[in-house]
């Protein structure tokens, strides 16, 4: 988990656009899901974590989490068109950006910095429009008890 | 030993979009009708949801684990192993696939029914993609239309007629074939960017044109319209506006008590006798075998299951497979060449809500609409640009090399540009060939034992490429006159798998070359029919369903009328 942390730490980080992905609890969506419905790949992906802190050791001299953000900019960089860094990024957008019900986007911090309006029960033409400014509806499709 | 049950006149294997209409003009003409589906009903409050995890990410109503179990294997040539092809979203529930499809309700054009002879007559015979083994269809399109007709107003179809009865109307699609009447409800309405890109059409000099989609645009017989709420695409409708037969067709046929559901019952093979007749059906509920007898069997499960379960149904009188002693069984198979051409604007296009089927469409450069004299291909594709956008999936868009994958950069790039890309959907008229078809695994099989069909690719296939390619550039075209800034478009290579699968018991006059006659009955045992797009011998540009419903209607029709001969 510290791994996970530090690493998605840096893929969406916290910044003066708002929360990142861990502010956000991805981690939680992340762990949950490869407890539950995304079982089968929760070895290939441990071993993926694993390998990412070797790494950070033989070059940069510590495991990941103990590197500076900087350092570990580094790491996510000369990774990146790694298989692991492709599917921790995917795994983290839907952490990030999935209904909060699913234990991540807190405070639908995701769906504000993408400007995505949230889910309606019904949608009128006007908020349908070219540009239209359409006011965010912060709810889960899975009621109140979700995203705070 | 299978328990033996009260003989029914027809079994309906496969209560989805095929199937599930069928069983209406059966039920509605008297006979006893077993509707027997490996899946059950769905529960609006409990199964759909507006949630991109549940529908896209995991794919919980699109996808059921009985289905995921029985996926075809794939591989390149013969001689190569096959390989899993993957999650597809082949689906066991009563409505089947029309729970969560996209809805849009295309009539075929007169021309998909007859491109052999029409390619010959305008090009020449060299015209005809090599090594392709297209046939005229047995049907024409005025054959079809009073059936499609039917469809259109018992599942309820939106949309705008471009032509009745030879009257051309530029507000709906003038390429259409001729139609007896207006459809029953107007087309969805449009949403501010599919306006923007209508106009942008119209300045090219194409006809853009609102698309038709088995979802209600007003209230429909006592069904709600759409809500538009953008969790259309791979979910089911929580207000029951997408048309599906779960809550069309088949609660009707339920409704003259001659229709009798068995649900959660998996059919393991169809039975015949000596004289190749076949006798019923074997199937599995609750792990105990019956064998259900029917004067008449009409399989209607997708593609690949019907297929796999003539296949599988060896007999004395069919030793390699039912229906398959002319080796055409999973012959002229093929999965519909589709892509999506995307493009970034520089303002906020607004697509978050809609539904796939809110969209606009061009025409000009499908089928034939077009000389296509010294292009190297005939067909083209249907050009749709449609609204719904989810977050994830709008998250994870290119950054088109204006951005980093990751950091503080990518997310003011996502902050800014996430509602700013369009998605469309081009459907390439594709073929069938003579190295691509389904068999039966040597390897993989189901949790039953049986082996899960296989597919064979067979090489590249030049000419949907080079409609395809055109057709993207076409797409470019109208995105760049409509402001977008970058485009881009996916390689258009294949044979590909596609949530349209067609042939495998193609329909056509030579049985040396076709599994079912022009009624959709078997060549080889008359009282055996086969529904869906597995019937199908070309793609047309176009989604499939409602011309696979139409075939349907129009066999269930023919058995009715010719009961006494048929069912002998």
């Amino acid at each position: 988990m510290k791994t996970l942390v530090a690493f998605i730490d840096r893929l969406i980080p916290s910044d003066e656009l708002g929360p990142g992905a861990v502010a956000s609890g991805a981690q939680i969506y992340i762990d949950r899901a490869l407890a539950g419905p995304n079982a089968s790949e929760k070895d290939t992906f441990v071993q993926g974590l694993d390998s990412v802190d070797a790494y950070a050791q033989r070059v940069h001299g510590a495991a990941l989490a103990e590197l500076s953000a900087e350092k570990r900019d580094q790491v996510l960089n000369e990774m990146i068109e790694s298989p692991f860094f492709n599917r921790a990024r995917i795994l983290t957008l839907e952490g990030m950006f999935s209904d909060p019900y699913y234990g991540g986007n807190k405070n639908f911090a995701g769906w504000d910095l993408i400007r995505y309006p949230g889910p309606r029960t019904a949608v009128a033409a006007e908020n349908q429009a070219l540009n239209a400014d359409v006011k965010p509806y912060r709810m889960s499709a899975y009621g109140i008890k979700y995203g705070h | 030993m299978a328990i033996s049950l009260k003989p029914v006149d027809v079994v309906v294997i496969g209560l989805g979009a095929a199937g599930g209409v069928a069983v209406l003009p059966l039920a509605r003409a008297g006979l006893k009708v077993a509707g027997i589906e490996a899946g059950t009903w769905m529960d609006p409050h409990r199964d759909f949801h507006a949630d991109e995890v549940y529908n896209n990410v995991r794919r919980l109503v699109s996808s059921s684990p009985k289905a995921q179990r029985e996926c075809p294997t794939v591989r390149a040539t013969p001689s190569q192993q096959a390989r899993s092809a993957g999650v597809h979203p082949m689906m066991n529930a009563i409505g089947g696939t029309s729970i969560h499809y996209w809805a849009q309700s295309w009539r075929l054009k007169p021309w998909d029914f007859r491109t052999r002879s029409e390619s010959t007559r305008r090009y020449g015979v060299n015209s005809i993609p090599a090594g392709s083994t297209l046939e005229d269809w047995p049907v024409t399109y005025d054959d079809l239309e009073p059936y499609y007709d039917i469809i259109e107003q018992e599942v309820g179809v939106s949309g705008k007629a471009g032509n009745i009865q030879g009257r051309i109307d530029p507000a709906g699609n003038v390429f259409e074939g001729p139609r007896q009447r207006e459809y029953p409800m107007p087309p969805l309405r449009g949403a501010g960017f599919t306006d923007h890109m209508m106009d942008a059409a119209r300045e090219l000099g194409w006809k853009p044109f609102r698309p038709p989609a088995a979802i209600n645009s007003q209230p429909y017989r006592g069904r709600n319209p759409c809500v538009f709420h953008g969790y259309c695409s791979a979910g089911g409708c929580h207000v029951g506006a997408k048309n599906s037969t779960a809550i069309t067709t088949i609660p009707e046929a339920v409704r003259t008590k001659n229709l009798t559901i068995f649900d959660k019952a998996q059919v393991t093979r169809i039975i015949t006798d000596s004289n190749g007749r076949v006798t019923g059906v074997n199937y599995i509920r609750d792990r105990k075998e019956y064998f259900q007898p029917a004067k008449i069997v009409l399989l209607a499960g997708y593609t690949y299951e019907n297929s796999r379960l003539l296949l599988l149904s060896k007999s004395k009188a069919y030793p390699s497979g039912l229906s398959n002693n002319h080796g055409q069984v999973g012959r002229h198979y093929f999965g519909h060449w589709v892509s999506n051409v995307s493009a970034l604007f520089p303002y906020d296009i607004n697509v978050w809500y809609g539904l796939p089927a809110q969209g606009v469409t061009v025409d000009e450069w499908a089928d034939d609409s077009f000389d296509h004299a010294g292009l190297g291909f005939i067909g083209g594709a249907s050009l749709h640009v449609y609204t719904e956008r989810h977050p994830i999936d709008a998250a994870a868009m290119n950054t088109y090399g204006r951005a980093p994958l990751f950091g503080s950069a990518w997310k003011r790039f996502v902050h800014e540009n996430a509602g700013r890309v369009a998605s469309t959907y081009l459907q390439t008229n594709t073929f069938p060939y003579e190295t691509t078809f389904l068999d039966l695994d040597s390897e993989v099989r189901d949790p039953l034992g049986d082996p899960v069909c296989r597919i064979t690719f067979g090489g590249v296939r030049e000419n949907e490429q080079r409609a395809l390619q055109h057709a993207q550039n076409k797409m470019e075209q109208w995105f760049r006159a409509a402001g977008a800034i970058e485009v881009t478009k996916p390689p258009a290579n294949g044979p590909r798998i596609s949530t349209h699968a067609y042939g495998g018991t193609r329909m056509g006059d030579n049985p040396e070359t076709n599994v079912v006659d022009r009624w959709g009955f078997s060549h080889e045992a008359p009282n055996l029919g086969v529904l869906g797009a597995s019937v199908m011998g070309s793609s047309g540009a176009r989604n499939p369903t409602l011309t696979l419903q139409a075939l349907a209607w129009r066999t269930a029709d023919h058995l009715v009328k010719n009961w006494k001969s048929l069912a002998g």
